[in-house]
């Protein structure tokens, strides 16, 4: 067979066309590419510190709904004070009971105390007026044992029938379904030594102690240790938790949770945001590349470009979750003779372009803290020659102390990189500071809540409280370990099924319930989640919640008890678990009509 | 979704179901043996069929220890198939040679999509297009009849539906017993209670499993259902026996319209209850002996003729069963039905059927007759009490009431013995009844000797004269005669007025009318002694019918008053009223029958004679309902609020199986236990009697539900069904402090259960406060209120507490 001139050049010239339509999707995103180029798009109208609610504007001594009793250096107070700004609650703090009693409130609904706040019996005394004024107490943590044992009427507050353990150590604890968000979990490495109490009807326990050889030793369920737990008084309610829940961070949500169980439905803002953060990733150099390559096959480079990105970004599409990276320019600034890599800086530009993700700078280098500065001052330099048109808007310092970025952040004069940041990511490690602080007048400081390829028992407490405190939460995966790896441990294919399977399983809840965004998104979201103060009631069937200082969207939470939402106004709801609704408003008026659950 | 609108839908599915079964399938089958029959005839025979299928295949199933869905599918759908196949030869073989053959033509291009449709459909069609014709032409011919027996059986639906339809709750506390033994039946045991006659329990059973219908919706408006059939058969037998074709809705509407009867003798028609099932059948067994007897004398008739012409192996070759026989074949298949759903019914029907052969002598005792009777009668016991042989020979013992009813029938006597010295009065006045009556012959016979001393002497004197003579003693015979038979009279009349006067004062338990009493009595009297005089003068069956229908009418008269005659009482009064109050419309069309038959007689009973009884039936309609004597609704017994059978209805729609706990009286009991739980209000107060912080109750379920009744049931009372249901007080803190019965029969009567009640809902309120978030309102009207509280399976909430009331 034959081919003939005129069908040669017909058959070419499909070709050709074929070759260029397939190619020109490519070259047109190519040439229209604003990847390193983002001081020309429309800047984002950030909120300042001033514009949003903060503790000066909640503190209050004659009007106050919440009493925080407790030392000022208390990290329970100081949980507590940071949760009253989330919830919007305004409150007062004081040192004891007494001085509580005299100054208070005719507005205070709630007392917040902790083991310390009583110890006489006059405080017990106190606490009972409190309850017979119907104020509603939540012990942060349990009295002293002895005391309980000697005080009746303490007994009797806390719904104690008797103490059968003064010091127990339990073999794990069993968090109960419609607490906090996530539904019921048992933890048995969750061990700790707590008194061990029976309790006596009229009470609800949220959280038991689990113990060693329960079947053997014929202990019912409900007779297992009390972790957390309500009763009701005279006229008030009481919870306590009977354990170390606030240690750090986990308090936020206990609280949260014990305060919608003292009403027929509760409403609070949340943030909203479930972000996927990258530290030290992407990775611009090609340091370590004989260790890699002996473990991978590939210099690290290629192994960072080839097998972590493809393999990340596919995570990423299959959770539908957001890419975060903090770059990394290099690790190595005393003696390394590997360079920033220009091809690097391209490649990883366009494929975060691609896959809607952020690319930050990450303050963390492998050497002594004396070359924090050297490695600022070397980034600036590199990444302004090679991103002159790219402003870096998220800092993640990692392990770079805080004295050392401070005189560079948000510095317009001093031209680095960090000149133009508006977001401060900080580790979890940094718990004492706020989830959601302003750093200053301009820049947002929040903190990662998990460790992207990590989860243990606490740190499932730690999330789910956060979550259900704020809706947000930002898995941080330190790539460090991955292009310095010490252990078989940190091998990646371990390490990305850990991150992975995370993600589809423990997290993915949270996940389908709350937006997944990118750090400056969630850096917006947090802003309006501080600005916004709102006020609800709720008459017969309808709950209307009206917002102020609305900013485009906000994000609440519904507790209800046992009904469900049957239509809504001003915005948009959606069912997280049992009784638990996400409002997303869209209007500042909102009114949503309830019906009774049904099974 | 409202309660009432559920109940209407579960009506029009009970009722669809049981048509279907009853109906639908029986005529699937057997349509082509019974298409030249007339429609009431089918329905009949269907109706039998159907009854007796259900009944029966499930007792087989449940003997067999097979019982369950799928057998019962399989058991259903097989032999119907097969007798479908069977009696129809449907030809299935050449319609799929011919669709195959018409299909594969389809491929070659030589015949179209349509044809293969027109195949396919072709029977479909042919069958849909001649039964609207057949239904459409039915009514136009009949459409008076459909008309006024639509309009009273209307009439019949809502009054009998009234009570589940906007109270919701069983009428009687029999219904959950009964209710009780068919959720067991889900659990394949039958005779749960011990051997019973579990027909009606079968059919329920049978449409629960076959429809996948809850047993409560069955069990709520089945009565409803069974009552239209129960009027359809008085409207069929009168067919049989009346000459006019309007009459028997004459009849119907006696028992539907008119306030005549005591409310007692209709009530229990509201109700689920398995006697009231079995008097489907009763009217179908008269209906068949009745055939029986018309029919054999046509055989008879041929038979002779045909044997004279040498004719008579053609034409017995023609019948497998002889037209005759499958009349008392149906006979006994009612009658067996009888039997297998309530034995006060087969007493009944023994009445019925020896009524009709009484008014059938001395042909009934011919042995062409009697002997197929004496069979099918041997039979349709048998088969009625195999199963329950069967029954008990695997083990069962006899059920309470059973074992009642036999001991009472077996010491009948003894106690009608101890009756009579009871009712000393009475007997007494027997007594000297009869002590007046020797009396009373004693004096005559001295009289008559008297008398033929006195004529003795005159004779001797006056011998002489033979003609004389001749004369005089025909003229002293003739004296004698009409002395005697005027006596006679006076006495037959004395003894009739007594006995009218006796039976009438007990009758006033039965009729509302007391006027009508008398005038009901005397006319059956005379009717009976009219009918008797026709049969000897004209020897028609038709008044050897009308008269079986007065015999079973005074039965039912002496059954009622049994125990005013010193007769032994076969059962006791109420049941017997609603026996008499049934058969009373069955005798007063026929009352009305006769004079049509004699007015109506010279114009040959002609369609424009119809006339009459239309009009009678149209007037009397008008005058009951322009003098307000329509009936009034009837009664319901307080033992339930309706709140909690809509609660209970909530619950099992809206709360997965097994998952829930009710925390009530046992009255719920049998609704709910094949989907949750129940926790007894008296267990759950008791426990926390005598309150200390130790006290633990926990109900082991996500869901529980506290039905609390604010004005408590007055348990056992009875009302008019159009006003609430009866109850106590509002509950009271004075109840509440009171010491409450836990243990007995008695603890949800009515002063404990309004104490019980009382502290149920103190208890609620004091556990509200605590759960003020958990502890909700599920349901609540005027009258009872439900809470709801959901658990936490895992760690269960602990419902002891102090609510003041319980630390006497």
């Amino acid at each position: 067979m034959t081919i003939t001139r005129s069908s040669f050049v017909v058959i070419s010239i499909t070709m050709l066309t074929i070759l260029f339509l397939f190619q020109f999707s490519n070259l047109s995103s190519m040439y229209t590419s604003r990847a390193t180029n983002n001081n020309s798009q429309q800047q984002t109208e950030y909120l300042h510190a001033n514009e949003t609610v903060q503790h000066t504007d909640l503190m209050s001594t004659s009007s106050y709904t919440t009493a925080i009793i407790g030392d000022d250096l208390n990290i329970e107070t100081s949980i507590a004070k940071e949760w009253c700004v989330y919830v919007k609650r305004t409150y007062c703090e004081y040192k004891d009971l007494q001085t509580f009693l005299n100054k208070l409130s005719q507005h205070c609904k709630f007392v917040i105390l902790g083991a310390d706040a009583v110890s006489t019996q006059s405080e017990i005394d106190i606490l009972k007026e409190i309850t017979d004024l119907g104020i509603n107490i939540i012990f942060t943590s349990i009295p002293d044992s002895s005391l309980i044992e000697s005080s009746d009427t303490l007994q009797q507050i806390l719904g104690i029938k008797r103490i059968i353990s003064k010091n127990f150590y339990t073999n794990g604890m069993t968090l109960f379904e419609g607490f906090l968000l996530g539904g019921k979990t048992t933890y048995h490495k969750l061990k700790t030594h707590v008194p061990y109490f029976e309790l006596r009807s009229g009470t609800k326990t949220y959280a038991v102690g689990e113990v060693k050889g329960q079947k053997a030793k014929k202990i019912k369920n409900e007779e297992l240790p009390p972790l957390i737990w309500r009763t009701y008084f005279n006229n008030s309610f009481i919870l306590a938790a009977n354990g170390e829940f606030f240690e750090d961070h986990t308090g936020l949500g206990i609280l949260t949770s014990m305060l919608s169980e003292t009403d027929d439905y509760f409403i609070y803002p949340i943030v909203n945001a479930q972000s996927v953060v990258c530290q030290n990733y992407p990775y611009l150099s090609n340091e370590n590349s004989p260790e890699m390559s002996k473990h991978y096959y590939h210099s690290t480079k290629s192994f960072c470009e080839n097998v972590l990105w493809p393999d990340f970004a596919q995570i990423l599409d299959h959770t539908g979750d957001k890419f975060t990276g903090m770059i990394a320019p290099k690790f190595e600034y005393s003696h390394s003779e590997e360079k920033i890599l220009a091809e690097s800086i391209d490649y990883y530009f366009r494929q975060s372009e691609k896959i809607s993700g952020e690319l930050g700078i990450s303050g963390d280098q492998m050497e002594s803290k004396n070359f924090y500065t050297k490695k600022l001052k070397e980034d600036s330099k590199v990444l302004k020659k090679y991103l002159p048109n790219y402003a870096f808007k998220v800092f993640s310092p990692g392990k770079m102390p805080e004295e050392i970025y401070k005189d560079y952040i948000g510095k317009k004069n001093r031209d680095t990189i960090l000149s133009d940041i508006h977001t401060i990511l900080l580790s979890k490690e940094t718990e004492k500071k706020p989830i959601l602080s302003f750093y200053n007048e301009d820049i947002l400081s929040v903190t990662g809540t998990i460790d992207g390829f990590s989860h243990t028992d606490e740190e499932d407490l730690y999330l789910r409280s956060i979550e259900t405190a704020l809706g947000y939460s930002a898995a941080t995966l330190d790539f460090t370990k991955v292009v310095y790896p010490t252990s078989i441990q940190d091998d990646w294919t371990e390490l990305s099924r850990n991150f992975s399977r995370y993600l589809s399983t423990y997290w993915m809840e949270f996940r389908n319930a709350f937006d997944q965004v990118t750090i400056s998104n969630a850096d917006i979201k947090a802003r309006r989640f501080l600005a916004l103060t709102y006020n609800s009631f709720r008459r017969d069937n309808t709950i209307t919640l009206s917002i102020s200082n609305f900013q485009n969207e906000a994000s609440f939470i519904l507790n209800l008890s046992n009904e469900q939402i049957s239509s809504i106004s001003g915005g948009t709801f959606l069912k997280i678990e049992d009784d638990k609704y996400l409002i997303a408003a869209s209007e500042k008026d909102i009114v949503i009509r309830l019906a009774t659950d049904v099974k | 979704m409202s309660m009432e609108y559920i109940t209407i839908k579960e009506l029009i599915q009970v009722f669809l179901a049981y048509m279907f079964s009853v109906y639908c399938v029986p005529a699937f089958v057997f349509h082509k043996l019974l298409h030249k029959k007339s429609l009431s005839y089918k329905f009949i025979v269907y109706t039998l069929i159907g009854n007796f299928y259900m009944i029966n295949i499930v007792f087989l199933i449940f003997l067999l220890h097979i019982s369950g869905k799928l057998s019962l599918y399989l058991f259903t759908v097989v032999p119907i198939t097969i007798g479908w196949l069977k009696i129809n030869k449907p030809q299935i073989k050449r319609f799929f040679t011919l669709f195959a053959t018409t299909f594969s033509r389809l491929f070659l291009g030589e015949t179209k999509i349509r044809t293969i449709l027109d195949l396919l459909f072709y029977q479909p069609k042919k069958i849909i297009k001649t039964e609207i014709r057949a239904i459409f032409s039915h009514i136009v011919h009949h459409f008076i009849e459909w008309g006024m027996l639509a309009g009273l059986l209307s009439f019949d639906l809502w009054y009998y539906g009234y009570q589940t339809v906007t109270k919701y709750v069983y009428g009687t506390s029999d219904i959950v017993v009964h209710h009780e033994w068919i959720n067991q039946m889900d659990e394949h045991v039958i005779f749960y209670n011990g051997i019973y006659p579990f027909g009606f329990h079968n059919v329920i059973y049978f449409l629960h499993n076959i429809f996948g219908i809850s047993i409560l919706s069955i069990m709520r408006v089945f009565g409803v259902v069974s009552t239209l059939f129960i009027y359809i058969m008085l409207y069929l037998l009168l067919r049989k026996v009346c000459r006019s074709r309007y009459l028997p809705i004459f009849g119907v509407f006696i028992f539907t319209l008119p306030h005549i009867f005591n409310f007692q003798g209709t009530m229990r028609y509201q109700w689920s209850l398995p006697q009231e099932f079995a008097m489907v059948f009763l009217y179908p067994c008269a209906y068949f002996l009745i055939q029986f007897f018309e029919r054999k004398k046509k055989e008879l008739i041929t038979e002779k003729e045909l044997k004279t012409k040498n004719k008579l192996y053609t034409w017995i070759a023609q019948y497998s069963v002889r037209p005759s026989t499958r009349s008392l074949i149906f006979c006994g298949m009612s009658f067996s039905m009888t039997l297998a759903v309530h034995f006060y019914i087969t007493i009944i029907a023994i009445f019925l059927l020896l009524a009709i052969f009484l008014a059938y002598f001395p042909i009934g005792f011919y042995y062409r007759y009697f002997l197929p009777i004496a069979a099918a009668a041997l039979l349709s016991v048998f088969s009625a009490v195999l199963p329950l042989g069967i029954g008990y020979l695997q083990g069962t013992d006899m059920e309470g009431s059973l074992r009642w009813a036999l001991n009472t029938m077996s010491s009948g006597s003894e106690e009608d013995s101890d009756a009579e010295t009871d009712n000393e009065p009475t007997s007494d006045t027997g007594n000297d009844d009869t002590k007046k009556n020797v009396d009373q012959k004693s004096k005559q016979a001295k009289n008559n000797q008297n008398i033929s001393a006195k004529t003795k002497s005159p004779d001797a004197k006056e011998n002489d004269s033979f003609w004389a003579g001749v004369s005089r003693k025909l003229s002293e015979k003739w004296e004698s005669a009409s002395q005697y038979a005027d006596s006679f009279f006076q006495k037959a009349k004395k003894k009739v007025k007594k006995f009218n006067q006796k039976a009438g004062a007990v009758l006033e338990d039965v009729y509302d009318l007391p006027e009508m009493i008398q005038p009901l009595l005397l006319s059956l009297e005379a009717l009976s002694a009219v009918l008797i005089l026709f049969i000897v003068i004209r020897r028609l069956f038709y008044y050897r019918n009308l008269l079986g229908i007065c015999i079973y009418m005074f039965f039912m008269v002496m059954l009622m008053c049994a125990p005013a005659f010193s007769l032994p009482a076969v059962m006791d009064g109420a049941r017997a009223r609603l026996f008499l109050t049934y058969a009373t419309p069955l005798y007063a069309t026929c009352l009305v029958d006769i004079a049509y038959a004699i007015l109506c007689r010279p114009f040959r009973y002609h369609r424009f004679t119809e006339i009459l009884p239309i009009g009678l039936t149209a007037a009397l309609v008008y005058l009951t309902i322009t003098n307000h004597m329509v009936k009034p609704l009837n009664i319901i017994y307080a033992l339930q609020l309706p709140g909690e059978m809509e609660c209970n209805y909530r619950i099992m729609n809206e709360y997965p199986d097994k998952s829930w706990t009710i925390v009530t009286t046992t009255n719920s009991y049998a609704l709910i236990r094949q989907r949750g739980w129940l926790y007894e209000t008296c267990s759950f107060l008791e426990k926390m009697d005598d309150y200390t912080k130790n006290k633990q109750i926990t109900i082991p379920s996500k869901y529980v539900f506290f039905y609390i009744e604010k004005y408590p049931v007055d348990y056992g009372s009875f009302n008019l069904v159009t006003e609430p249901v009866n109850t106590s007080e509002y509950v009271s803190e004075t109840a509440a402090m009171e010491k409450a019965e836990y243990q007995g029969g008695s603890v949800y009567s009515t002063m404990n259960r309004y104490i019980l009640e009382s502290k149920l809902f103190y208890w609620a309120k004091a556990f509200e406060i605590e759960y003020p978030r958990e502890f909700q309102v599920y349901y609540e009207d005027d009258q009872f209120i439900c809470y709801r509280i959901i658990q936490n399976e895992y760690h269960l909430y602990n419902f002891a507490i102090n609510y003041k009331y319980n630390n006497q």
